[in-house]
């Protein structure tokens, strides 16, 4: 069920066109990823996703009362603790006391807030305040959520947890708009908005755009296995391929289950000999 | 409504910034009710004050959290217009808290008793002078007006303007009625209709410059 349209949005501040029109409808448990050039238009979407900007002409329906937004920049009151923040935000986000408590301490967790959620915001690193910009997203369990470059000073190390963040929020039937960097995100998104020159288009399915081929050394004794292997896996299809005595099964699957395919094959003993994504070079 | 008042409560003391408008009107207080008159007298003055005080508040409270982060508590909160329309809220508590100040303290400085006619009849002058404040504040802070230079030249000449002309309401006019003797019935209507007018029209104002704000954004 469509859960966010946007019908001929466009901003422009004075003679300044910062977003063309745009035409969007955004289902329910959806992820959509923005992908754009710095100053290309992004953050002026996501706020008009948002709801806190006001698009110059057409309509944006289906906001919901209350929506989890984390901007470009993070700045909450620096001499107030972090944790005493995160309570004012679940009281405003209508959350009870206890339920707040368990909240902030099990995001604490996942996040890696470091050294603790007690110290004042102002004297956190820039990776733990953005953790904190995330904790107060994912607080209460908004139906939209809306992250203007998440990953900004982000560890590496907690990218996994924010992706289960926004995995269970999609579950959850959440709407979840984030504008990324990274080219592997970017290339997995199912759904990319792509903004270039302040115009931007919808690209549908881009894991179908993308695929990888894995080139697996015939494994005899275990050919009876692969089919069983990989019916996990919904975007594989496999073919046998001879060239001269060489024989070798080529496997095809979707970008966004390239890493999970490649684990699963490693780890049953098969041995990847080439692993090409398409369009490349090889 | 009550935890967007309690947040922003918690970051203005923190960061102090109601703290030289309050001091600024207490030291006025203190230093300029005449000793032994009327207690009215002085308590007008505390209203005229509390005028430029209250827009000073206002512009504080409003400008002290950055245009990001209000961003995100406003999605929070249900929306800018309802964010800042309860920020203003805040700020008007906030002026409101210096009321009875200036009313004990023109009751222990000034020679006689405070009836209680008087002493309500005092708390409207300076309830409406913090709304009409308030509303001078809204209207002047970003993203309205981004310079804080402008914002102070914008509510210096609304604030001398709505104090100097004579009769105008709602501020001079309720300060002109508070300074008469003995209100009439007349007198009491009238204050009562600008005190009701006022904070119907400060709601509107402030209504409007939340929504442009939101599409200034």
């Amino acid at each position: 069920m469509t859960l966010i349209t946007l019908h001929q949005v466009s901003k422009r501040y004075g003679d300044r066109i910062v977003l063309r029109p745009l035409d969007l409808a955004i289902r329910g448990g959806e992820s959509i990823v923005v992908q754009g050039a710095n100053g290309s238009g992004k953050s002026t979407l996501m706020r008009m996703i948002a709801g806190v900007s006001r698009p110059t002409s057409g309509t944006v329906d289906g906001i919901p009362e209350r929506v989890g937004y984390l901007p470009e920049r993070f700045r909450p009151p620096s001499l107030m603790r972090a944790d005493v923040y995160l309570r004012h935000v679940g009281r405003i986000g209508n959350l009870n006391a206890t339920t707040a408590r368990q909240r902030i301490d099990s995001l604490s967790h996942i996040l890696g807030i470091r050294p603790s959620v007690n110290e004042r915001l102002g004297r956190l690193s820039k990776g733990n305040l953005q953790k904190i910009g995330l904790a107060q997203v994912f607080l209460p369990e908004h139906r939209l959520i809306v992250l203007d470059e998440p990953r900004t000073g982000l560890e590496r190390a907690a990218w996994p947890a924010l992706d289960e963040l926004i995995s269970n929020a999609v579950q959850r039937g959440a709407v979840v708009v984030s504008s990324e960097h990274d080219a592997h995100l970017i290339e997995s998104a199912p759904r990319l908005l792509r903004i270039a020159a302040n115009e931007a288009t919808v690209i549908e399915q881009v894991t179908a755009l993308r695929r990888v081929e894995f080139v697996v050394l015939p494994a005899s004794e275990k050919a009876g296995e692969l089919d069983r292997m990989l019916a996990r896996f919904s975007s594989v299809t496999v073919e046998s391929r001879t060239a001269g005595r060489d024989h070798s099964v080529v496997i095809w699957a979707d970008s966004s289950e390239k890493d999970a395919l490649l684990l699963c094959l490693l780890a049953n003993g098969w041995t990847v000999n080439r692993l090409r994504m398409d369009g490349d070079r090889g | 409504m009550g935890s967007v008042l309690r947040y922003t409560a918690s970051r203005c003391a923190l960061s102090q910034v109601w703290v030289p408008p309050w001091l600024v009107y207490l030291l006025i207080v203190a230093i300029a009710y005449p000793p032994n008159t009327p207690a009215l007298g002085s308590l007008s003055l505390g209203a005229i004050v509390l005028l430029p005080i209250s827009a000073w508040l206002c512009l504080a409270t409003l400008n002290s959290e950055s245009e990001q982060q209000s961003a995100s508590m406003a999605a929070l909160a249900g929306g800018v217009v309802t964010y800042r329309m309860l920020v203003l809220v805040s700020a008007l508590c906030a002026a409101l808290a210096l009321v009875p100040f200036s009313i004990l303290y023109a009751l222990l400085h000034n020679a006689g008793p405070l009836p209680v006619g008087d002493v309500v009849a005092a708390v409207l002058p300076h309830g409406v002078s913090a709304a009409v404040g308030t509303t001078i504040g809204a209207l002047v802070a970003r993203p309205l007006i981004a310079r804080v230079g402008f914002a102070l030249v914008w509510s210096c000449l609304l604030v001398v303007a709505l104090i100097a002309i004579p009769h105008l309401p709602p501020v001079r006019l309720m300060v002109e009625l508070l300074e008469s003797a003995h209100l009439h019935a007349g007198d009491v209507i009238v204050s009562g209709a600008t005190t009701a007018a006022t904070l119907v029209g400060a709601a509107i104002v402030w209504w409007a410059s939340a929504t442009f704000s939101r599409r200034r954004t």
